[in-house]
């Protein structure tokens, strides 16, 4: 059980972020800040750092932590076959600069943002994912995406942001999802009672629910098309209010989370004064915040962990490094591009995930990178990559109309492989009826077509073998693995089956749900 | 490595775990499972009304007591005790049940409620992730060798409170996540000996992984798959399918997904399962608390009276323990037209399994807010389940920090008046 500590520490992190710094593009500062920090702690617990990662291992990883997929075999045989001693840091850029991080980020943050609740379920999700989207691809400042989703007003055709509000039910579920996200702490305990270990008060909470009584819900209906949105509402209009309000939120003033009343009119908007505060580089939570949920993204822990309860009692792994690098976000401009081109050109995200000289148990002090369990996004479009293999030049590219199937295939894939929400990327989460579908579904065909594409156009097995292993594992096989799956070929009366059932194997294995 | 085309032995199970790198201290002391020589019953059904289901609606009214809530009791068929009248077929199965009136419990909040109600722990106590009552049953009265999950879970609501915890991926729920289809893609697309060929390449795979990255992963994907082999290759596993049933007995159940999930259980149970759960969510009623109520007792009063009359009627009930709870109560008062959480005064429901029915357990006091006579305690209800279905739950077990502890917290004193 976590201890009580006394409070006055929740100063302190005021003092951390508060300048903010001229922004600095040079990647490597934020690489030293990692790189020193978490070598000094590890020199300190007398634990051995292992190897740097190979290039097979980095490229797939590093594929699939910024661009959510792993990459294609060609990718992998240019990238093992380069002899450039900068091929790392060109292949980072290249990443962050495809539509492949965008749409990741999308998909986390649509995740953050939307409840996976059968209220949200009932709205439309896309306007959301498509505004998400086009501010990632444009590297849109976190304190503006922030702000942007906090006053979110009009139609969800003309604003997808408002689906934010549209898919919450009442102003305690926004409450607990913007501090959680946006301020990486956990307030809703005190929505009952006092919280036993954050300390926030219920007067706290009421004062942050206040700021979202004025959102009304937007209705219009044009012909047969309805259209609906949200906007905060300042004076009296017939639009029903969008968030249902306890009495417990009526009553209160608006107030910022251990802070100081809002200098807001009470007739006049709520919203734009919240997010100011919310995204200010002064704000002691939100660039903290920022940084854990980015560092989750790459290492598959926060520096705090859980990723939102940075409580005072619940301490960071290195305070100094979250300390640093925070100031640093905050400097930049809240430049997420940045956060990530730092950590994955560090040392400390290149290390290989194999343990070593007795670093096994480790999984905090980052000795070795840890092996994660592929989200269902990233084991969906992992699987299409794979599928990909079947695609030639006779293959028309898809049209708009067999786009959008492909889109509702993805969602119904990922709900089916979802989880708990927040679960430990470590675990493997899936249970019998996921690996059922993995091994018996339909995409079996998908796993033929795309065998025998290759077997088409290779002439040996060992080629064949090698070109499946490339577009699965990221890697080419060992003599061992090419000597059983050949044998398992020549063994065979039908070669062509033979080939699907490799393949089959291949993407049945853990190491191909693992990004490690 | 064992292979997957053979039965995992307990032994074998063992050899794997470890050379799987699972580092749960756990499996020796398995094969010292103690027998469940005083057992009342053999399996239990756990209907979770997901969200938290206010006990002055249902089994424990105030009809002096008018901010206590606008629906009337009605008498049962036992003199003398009386319950909601959104609950007119439960009254009429009074004597096959056991209200406990007096649960008393410490987490308001849904996800530590549930961890708190389904572990009988409260989260992060102690630094340990808790075993789930069906993860502790699968261990402890499940069969080793049995094809299909003895922990099987129509869940509304799946999160980490069902979880195995310490006990490790063999005793995971089997998620059903909609009972009418079963579980889906039981047919392997090719031949049985092309299965056997494939599932060979996958064992070379998996080894050349498990020993280069021994991380715990490996083994829980294995066992995963294993279990997943094993269940396309049962007969037993047309347990899953509704379709088996007749229909006027699948109208009976009532076509919601709780309806069908009630009938699931009873034809698990019927096949070897030990502990089902069926999920019926939207108790959270914070807002509109009369209407949702009304409607989910409906669907509850209807599936299940029809499960216990069902297993009556095949003689189950007395081996089958049936269990009606949620993870809290709601405020016996009302906040606007809502009711909020509510952990020191709530109800749960006992039937079958070798309960004496026909009685009331406890007492809250005249407003429903506090516990006036005979408190239980999350530790006391687990103890309560754990002796009803013989599983020792007192016997210090080693776990993975290597620091023994009981299944059941100790404080935890079953609720016997239930059988005595």
């Amino acid at each position: 059980m976590r201890r009580l500590i006394p409070s006055g520490i929740a100063l302190a992190l005021v003092a951390v972020v508060a300048p903010a710094a001229a922004a600095d593009p040079d990647p490597t500062t934020v690489t030293r800040l990692i790189d020193g920090a978490v070598t000094k702690r590890l020199g300190a617990e007398k634990l051995t750092a292992s190897p740097a990662a190979s290039d097979a291992e980095f490229l797939r990883r590093v594929s699939l932590d910024i661009a959510g997929t792993i990459p294609s075999p060609d990718r992998v045989a240019a990238f093992l076959a380069s002899p450039d001693p900068d091929k790392r840091r060109k292949l980072i850029d290249e990443l962050l600069d495809s539509p492949g991080y965008a749409r990741r980020m999308t998909d986390i943050w649509s995740g953050l943002l939307i409840p996976n609740t059968a209220a949200a379920a009932r709205q439309k999700h896309d306007p959301m994912a498509t505004w998400l989207q086009t501010r990632f691809a444009a590297n849109v400042r976190l304190d503006a995406l922030a702000r942007g989703v906090l006053t979110a007003g009009g139609l969800q055709d003309e604003n997808g942001a408002v689906t934010f509000y549209l898919t919450h039910e009442s102003v305690d579920e926004i409450t607990d999802r913007v501090s959680r996200v946006f301020l990486g702490v956990q307030i809703q305990c005190a929505q009952c009672h006092k919280h036993p270990f954050g300390d926030w008060t219920q007067a706290e909470y009421w004062g942050m629910a206040a700021f979202f009584t004025k959102v009304k819900s937007v209705y219009v209906r044009e012909g047969a098309v309805q259209k609906y949105g949200a906007r905060e509402e300042v004076t009296a209009t017939k639009a029903k209010a969008l968030l249902m309000v306890p009495p417990s939120a009526k009553a209160a003033a608006p107030t910022f989370l251990r802070g100081a009343k809002a200098a807001v009119p009470a007739d006049g908007p709520y919203l734009p004064a919240l997010a100011d505060w919310v995204a200010s580089p002064d704000n002691p939570y939100f660039a903290r915040a920022g940084v854990n949920r980015v560092w989750y993204q790459f290492f598959g822990r926060g520096l705090v962990t859980p990723v939102d309860d940075m409580t005072d009692d619940n301490a960071p792994s290195h305070p100094e490094l979250l300390a640093a690098l925070a100031k640093e976000f905050a400097g930049s401009g809240f430049d997420l591009k940045h956060l990530v081109r730092g950590i994955c050109n560090s040392a400390t995200y290149q290390r290989t995930s194999k343990p070593a000289a007795g670093n096994a148990a480790d999984m905090t002090l980052y000795s070795h990178a840890a092996v994660r369990v592929m989200t269902p996004f990233q084991l969906n479009d992992s699987l299409e990559s794979v599928f990909a293999l079947a695609d030639n030049e006779k293959t028309p590219p898809p049209t708009d109309a067999t786009r959008k199937t492909k889109a509702g295939e993805r969602g119904r894939f990922v709900a089916f492989f979802r989880g708990e929400d927040d679960p430990d990327p470590t675990e493997f989460q899936a249970g019998i009826p996921q690996a059922l579908y993995l091994m018996n579904s339909g995409h079996h065909y998908r796993i033929a077509k795309a065998a025998n594409e290759v077997v088409a156009r290779l002439k040996t097995s060992e080629a064949v073998v090698e070109r499946l292993f490339l577009a699965t594992l990221s890697r080419p096989p060992t003599a061992a693995e090419m000597g059983a799956m050949t044998s398992h070929v020549a063994r065979a009366t039908d070669k062509r089956t033979a080939y699907h059932d490799i393949l089959w194997a291949l993407v049945n294995s853990t190491e191909f749900i693992s990004n490690h | 490595m064992p292979s997957f085309r053979t039965p995992v032995s307990r032994r074998a199970a063992l050899r794997l775990a470890l050379a799987g790198g699972s580092l749960t201290g756990w499996l020796p002391v398995l094969a010292a499972r103690p027998a469940a020589a005083t057992a009342r019953a053999r399996a239990c059904i756990v209907l979770w009304m997901d969200g938290g289901p206010p006990h002055t609606d249902t089994f424990d009214m105030k009809p002096d007591v008018a901010e206590c809530g606008v629906y009337k009791d009605i008498p049962t068929a036992v003199p003398g005790i009386r319950v909601s009248e959104l609950l007119p077929k439960f009254a009429g199965q009074m004597t096959h049940a056991a209200v406990v009136r007096g649960m008393s419990t410490v987490e308001n909040e849904h996800l530590r409620a549930r961890v708190h109600l389904r572990t009988g722990y409260r989260s992060g106590q102690g630094g340990l992730t808790y075993p789930s009552l069906g993860s502790i049953a699968s261990e402890s009265i499940g069969e080793p060798d049995f094809p299909v999950p003895s922990y099987v879970a129509v869940a509304d609501v799946r999160d980490r409170s069902h979880g195995p915890g310490f006990l490790g991926p063999r005793h995971q729920p089997l998620f059903v996540q909609d009972p009418k289809r079963g579980v889906e893609n039981l047919r392997a697309m090719v031949p049985p000996p092309a299965v056997d060929g494939r599932l060979g390449l996958l064992d070379e795979l998996e080894r050349g992984f498990a020993g280069e990255y021994q991380v715990p992963l490996s083994h829980t994907h294995r066992s995963v798959y294993e279990r997943a082999v094993r269940l396309m290759r049962t007969e037993k596993a047309r347990a899953f399918d509704l379709t088996l049933e007749p229909l006027k007995t699948r109208a009976a159940y009532g076509e919601s997904s709780f309806g069908q999930g009630c009938l699931l259980a009873r034809r698990l149970v019927e096949t070897g399962v030990k502990y089902v759960e069926v999920g019926l969510g939207g108790w959270d009623t914070h807002f509109e608390n009369n209407e949702a109520v009304k409607r989910l007792c409906g669907t509850l009063d209807q599936s299940m009276t029809t499960l216990v009359t069902d297993l009556k009627l095949r003689g189950m009930l007395d081996s089958t323990l049936v269990i009606w709870m949620g993870e809290f109560g709601r405020t016996p008062t009302f906040k606007g037209k809502g009711r909020d959480h509510y952990a020191r005064a709530w109800s749960t429901v006992f039937m079958g399994g070798g309960v004496r029915g026909g009685r009331v357990i406890g007492r809250t006091d005249a407003s429903g807010a506090t516990v006036a006579d005979r408190p239980v305690s999350a530790a006391d209800f687990f103890a309560t389940v754990c002796e009803l279905l013989g599983i020792d739950y007192e016997t210090d077990r080693d776990t993975p920090g290597g620091r023994p502890l009981p299944r059941v917290e100790k404080s935890g004193k079953p609720v016997r008046e239930l059988w005595t």
